[in-house]
């Protein structure tokens, strides 16, 4: 009938006072948690004095799973025994407890035990865990978790752990930034001392430090792709801002706005323009400019460099075509002139097409300089595509801003360094060189960094061609034949194409190589797709072709033979195949050149391309070739096929000259082959072409530039 | 004078009921609360304003002195009208002056509420009482409760008229009403003077010495109630002893002493498995022959005395007793440690004399458990031992944290050696403890 047994009198018979009412609790807390409450609390004012009892109270109530009372316990005991050990252990798994987030059962039980403490208790009881504490890291994981739960103690213990933190770190050697102890010290320590309300006082070296710091770390877990720390721009932007006020730093609080460039380039400028020379780099305003500024390129740059790699290839600036305005005024109308316009090259990029790899041109945008228009207009267009552009500018923008003003540039230059991103810089400024047309200075820097490339293979010969040296040779490429030093291009691109193997499958015919354009000069993103390549390789060597002969302005038999420019127009055929597509969509300016080759010919009365029936399958230059051949009136005498061998003997050739009707026929047939081959992929014949016959090419190119030695 | 009383009665006979005592109500008010003068009611006032009372509020007189009764309706229809009355009028003088010199609101509404229901109060006009505040508690009406804990508190909580109250309360609350506990819920936070000296009356209707074994099962709802009321509210217990009554009274009253719940309850506590017990065994005896205990005591012998085990039949105890018990411990404690605000501690919560009428039943219990066991030497039975062992359990504890407290007032050595009658009884270890914790070391 009653609700609490009594313990049998064996049991209780020798225990003493104490024991029998924590027994007797102990034993009522099964049947009757009431009662056994009751136990507890007249044990409490029996023995208030007895640890062991308080203790007890405090475990029933702990087993109990009742956060509250087991909060309230614990508080005395706190208050009238905090030298025992037995407590001591009890504090030591709570503050574990409250360092970890695991779900077992103990843990998140005192965890919600220390939420239901007195705010007081709670600082007390970390307070002087955290000073008990040996270990630094121990000493500031707890510390952490009192300012973390007390912002009010952030202003007094906020600088102290700054100086520990800094100093533990120095200590520890360890290498990279990403160590726990920056990382307590950038994500949590820094945000809270920005939180705090009360201002906290740092001394300035030491927020600047903390500013090298918290950069530093977080370039570096984006250099890692370390994924754990999420938004990490954000996060530098935010704590940027809270320094900065410490700092009183009027154009700090830029970084406390959403994020965007136009807006954040804008107070930039402005700032900017306040300036006049000549400047003391240790003064407040040019401090904070530096630095904002800094900040602000950095991520400029980083958006440059993801977003040229977020496709599903990287891009790579090079130097493109241009098609003179003056000689195609019938087609598409011009983008309106601006002012300027013709100063800065044009930008073009690919927008990715999901459908179609390969043949068919793709779809694309042009990028304009002062593009920020046409960025908003394309929103439901594929992110990289359009703003890719705009993020090359807006960083060059901000460069040359920088570098507008020694100090600054100094003072920006020195922060780069500190933080490291040399590794998105090196990239940066090659692209920078090519835009601003500093290409010398790029061939040089291109040459340098080949070398030391080269020195370090050395050690490990035969190793397979990198997509660093596919990179390389085609920004030697493109600054070659920028530089007019066309048969430099055209080896760098031939050799190129040998590493294609290297280059991932993909991409599409791009439109775009060819741009017509008031600038006098035009840039293209490329991606390093093997298509994409390809087609960049062959464009050039196209072009160097066309540009190097002059045919069409030339009077037969000028300063090449009849055989070279044979030679040269057919391969000029060759190559205009990828241009004219397999589609009804020929590459700008494809129609036009074909046209000029074939009036060439026909100016002519012979034209001997032997290796032409190995790599002219194209249906329309086919159609031209025959009806060039059949004409009535002034036919061409074509010579289109190797000797073979009995044909060397017999001294007969597949020729239309002549009355050799078995010849004639022969041509037919060997057109209709030809023809039958139409639809054969281009891109492998032209990889066979380009290794099989480069030094046909070659040759046309090496009599004009005697300085140039083609490697073979 | 004579003509001018006459004159206000004449005038209020125009007037039918409900509207006479309506007015009547004004009358007594403009007769009984001292206007801006400051000037207390001459005797022949206050008889007028009995009188008008008599004859137009509660109709217990017609005009020739004859006696008369409202119908059920009109009964309700008063009640109503009061509780309307003491809620919604602004009491306290209409001027500028009334407002200084008069007494406030509280005191005048006081001052009505006591004169309406005088300690020689009818019969009738005492179950014109417990309507009104039966009414007033399901209506939430809170100056009526006020006015009623204060009436309570100087008539006296142990007073005849405050236990018919009580007593008609639970009838209306707990017996005719099964499911009252979720409606009461927040009363005790609506008004807790009134609540407290509810509870102090209820615990002594059922604990009083008149009752045959000490101590009377209250029915299983009030029960349950209390037990919500005094685990939820740890000052609950506490709050006759908080209000000052003084500002509250009418001029010249005595403020009569606050009476908590807790030794009634205690009582109750302690007493409980040892009734459990005797009941259940009785009815194990004598199934057919009823109980001798009253309507409550039937009732828990149907509800709670089922449980037949070996022959030896074993009424199980409410746990709510257990909680009760547990939840008066911490009032007490609360009044101590509730370390925040000391100043709001009290003092003398309860005496030790109350404290000690528990010892005498539990001995009459044990005697007579002795003298009906079939033993030789005659001795309690395993069951008895253990109600016994858990009475005496609740008691030490309730001395032991009571005198720990500080709360117990009174000669505190009586109290002691009362319980030291007990510790040679079984089951007495805790009861030992205290007694050498709190006796100081004898001479000898």
């Amino acid at each position: 009938m009653p609700v609490t047994m009594a313990p049998s009198s064996n049991e209780a018979h020798g225990l003493s006072d104490e024991d029998y009412l924590v027994l007797r609790a102990k034993q009522a807390f099964m049947v009757d948690p009431h009662a056994a409450k009751a136990w507890m609390l007249t044990a409490k004012t029996l023995y208030p004095n007895n640890f062991a009892v308080q203790f007890e109270a405090y475990n029933i109530v702990k087993t109990a799973k009742n956060v509250k009372e087991a909060a309230k316990c614990f508080e005395t005991l706190l208050q009238q025994f905090q030298g025992d050990n037995k407590l001591w252990n009890e504090v030591e798994s709570l503050t574990r407890a409250l360092r970890s987030d695991i779900s077992e059962s103990e843990p998140s039980f005192l965890r919600a035990m220390f939420a239901n403490l007195s705010t007081d208790a709670q600082q007390q009881l970390l307070q002087v865990t955290a000073d008990r504490s040996k270990d630094t890291m121990e000493h500031c994981r707890l510390l952490m978790i009192l300012l973390s739960r007390f912002p009010h103690a952030v202003s007094k213990h906020g600088p102290r752990l700054v100086d520990t933190l800094l100093s533990a770190e120095k200590h520890s050697h360890c290498q990279s930034p990403d160590n726990c102890y920056r990382k307590l010290l950038v994500c949590e320590l820094v945000p809270l001392m920005g939180a705090s309300p009360i201002p906290v006082e740092l001394p300035v070296r030491q927020i600047y430090r903390l500013m090298h710091k918290m950069v530093e770390y977080y370039i570096s877990c984006m250099l890692t792709q370390d994924s754990s720390e999420a938004d990490p721009w954000e996060k530098i932007f935010q704590g940027f801002w809270s320094l900065g006020l410490m700092l009183n730093w009027e154009l700090a609080k830029i970084f406390s706005q959403p994020w965007g460039r136009e807006l954040y380039w804008q107070q930039i400028m402005n700032n900017h323009e306040h300036f006049h020379h000549p400047l003391d780099p240790e003064s407040h305003e040019v401090r904070q400019h530096v630095y904002c500024t800094g900040i602000f390129f950095m991520r400029c740059l980083h958006e440059y460099i993801s977003a040229l790699q977020s496709g599903e290839h990287q891009l790579v600036l090079l130097e493109a075509f241009v098609l003179p305005p003056s000689e195609q005024e019938t087609s598409e109308p011009l983008p309106k002139r601006r002012k300027g316009d013709d100063s800065l090259p044009l930008v073009t990029v690919d927008t990715p097409s999901s459908t179609n790899s390969g043949g068919c041109p793709s779809n694309s945008t042009t990028g304009v300089m002062n593009c920020s228009q046409s960025t908003s207009s394309n929103r439901d267009r594929p992110v990289f595509t359009s703003s890719v552009v705009a993020h090359l500018t807006t960083t060059i923008r901000c460069w040359s801003m920088i570098n507008s003003n020694d100090a600054i540039q100094r003072g920006v230059t020195k922060l780069l360094q500190m933080v490291g991103v040399d590794q998105w810089l090196s990239a940066f400024h090659q692209d920078v060189k090519l835009y601003r047309g500093e290409v010398n200075e790029l061939v040089t820097h291109l040459l340098q960094a080949e070398n030391s490339e080269k020195t370090v293979q050395g050690q490990t010969p035969n190793t397979a061609p990198t997509m660093s040296s596919v990179v390389l040779n085609l920004r030697l490429s493109s600054a070659f034949f920028c530089l007019r030093q066309l048969p430099a291009a055209v080896d760098r691109a031939l050799q190129i194409i040998g590493m294609l193997g290297s280059v991932p499958i993909g991409g599409n015919l791009s439109s775009n190589l060819l741009k017509q354009t008031y600038s006098q000069r035009h840039l293209h993103l490329l991606p390093l797709a093997r298509t994409s390549v390809l087609q960049y390789c062959s464009h050039l060597i196209l072009s160097a072709l066309q540009a190097s002969q002059h045919f069409v302005s030339q009077p037969p038999g000028g300063s090449a033979t009849t055989t070279e420019l044979d030679m040269c127009v057919g391969n000029m055929l060759v190559l205009l195949q990828l241009e004219l597509g397999d589609t009804n969509q020929p590459m700008p300016g494809a129609i036009d050149l074909l046209t000029k080759l074939v009036s060439h010919i026909r100016s002519r009365s012979s034209f001997s391309y032997p290796i032409f029936t190995n790599y002219i399958v194209n249906a329309d230059i086919l159609e031209e070739i025959m009806h060039l051949a059949t004409r009535q009136e002034g036919s061409v005498a074509f010579e289109i096929t190797p000797p073979s061998s009995t044909q060397l003997t017999s001294q007969r050739r597949i020729s239309t000259r002549g009355v050799d009707k078995g010849a004639k026929e022969d041509f037919k047939s060997a057109m209709r082959r030809q023809m039958a081959r139409s639809d054969e992929p281009l891109e492998p014949l032209l990889i066979k072409f380009f290794t099989s016959e480069q030094d046909y090419v070659r040759r046309l190119l090496w009599p004009q530039t005697k300085t140039y030695t083609p490697r073979m | 004078m004579q003509l001018i009383m006459m004159s206000e009665k004449q005038s209020l006979r125009k007037s039918e009921f409900p509207n006479c005592a309506r007015e009547a109500l004004h009358k007594v008010e403009q007769l009984c609360v001292p206007q801006a003068s400051g000037r207390p009611p001459s005797a022949k006032e206050m008889d007028l304003a009995m009188e008008i009372m008599a004859e137009f509020i509660f109709c217990e007189v017609d005009r020739r002195g004859h006696s008369k009764k409202l119908t059920c309706i009109q009964q309700l229809q008063l009640a109503q009208l009061l509780c309307d009355y003491f809620a919604g009028v602004q009491f306290g003088g209409s001027g500028p002056l009334g407002a200084i010199a008069g007494p406030n609101g509280d005191t005048a509404r006081n001052t009505i509420f006591l004169s309406l229901f005088p300690p020689t109060t009818s019969k009738g006009r005492a179950q014109a009482l417990v309507q009104l505040v039966s009414m007033a508690i399901s209506t939430k009406n809170k100056p009526v409760l006020d006015s009623t804990g204060i009436w309570m508190q100087q008539l006296g909580c142990t007073s005849k008229l405050v236990l018919q109250l009580a007593e008609g309360l639970v009838k209306d609350y707990f017996v005719l009403v099964p499911k009252a506990v979720t409606r009461l819920q927040d009363l005790p936070a609506l008004a807790p003077h009134f609540t407290a000296n509810f509870l102090t009356t209820v615990a002594e209707t059922y604990a009083s010495s008149e009752q045959k074994d000490g101590f009377s099962p209250p029915p299983a709802a009030l029960l349950e109630v209390i037990t919500q009321w005094v685990s939820d509210n740890p000052r609950l217990c506490l709050a006759a002893l908080i209000v000052n009554l003084q500002p509250l009274l009418p001029l010249g009253s005595i403020p009569m002493a606050a009476l908590t719940p807790f030794a009634g309850l205690f009582k109750w506590c302690v007493l409980s498995p040892l009734l459990t017990l005797s009941v259940s065994n009785k009815k194990s005896r004598d199934i057919t022959n009823g109980s001798s205990n009253g309507i409550t005591s039937t009732k828990n012998v149907k509800t709670e005395g089922m449980n037949n085990q070996d022959g030896e039949c074993s009424g199980k105890e409410s746990p709510l007793y257990s909680q009760l018990h547990l939840a008066l411990l911490e009032s007490l404690v609360e009044n101590v440690y509730s370390s925040a605000n000391r100043v709001n501690s009290v003092r003398d919560v309860v005496s030790v004399q109350h404290i000690a009428g528990i010892v005498e039943p539990v001995h009459t219990w044990y005697n007579t458990q002795l003298k009906i066991s079939e033993r030789k030497p005659p001795e309690l039975s395993r069951a008895g031992h253990e109600a016994l062992e858990l009475a005496l359990d609740r008691l030490g504890q309730a001395v032991q944290v009571a005198l720990a407290a500080n709360c117990a007032y009174g000669n505190k050595q009586y109290l002691l050696t009362q319980l030291d009658t007990l510790k040679n009884l079984p089951g007495s270890r805790l009861l030992r403890i205290v007694l050498k914790t709190h006796q100081t070391p004898s001479l000898f």
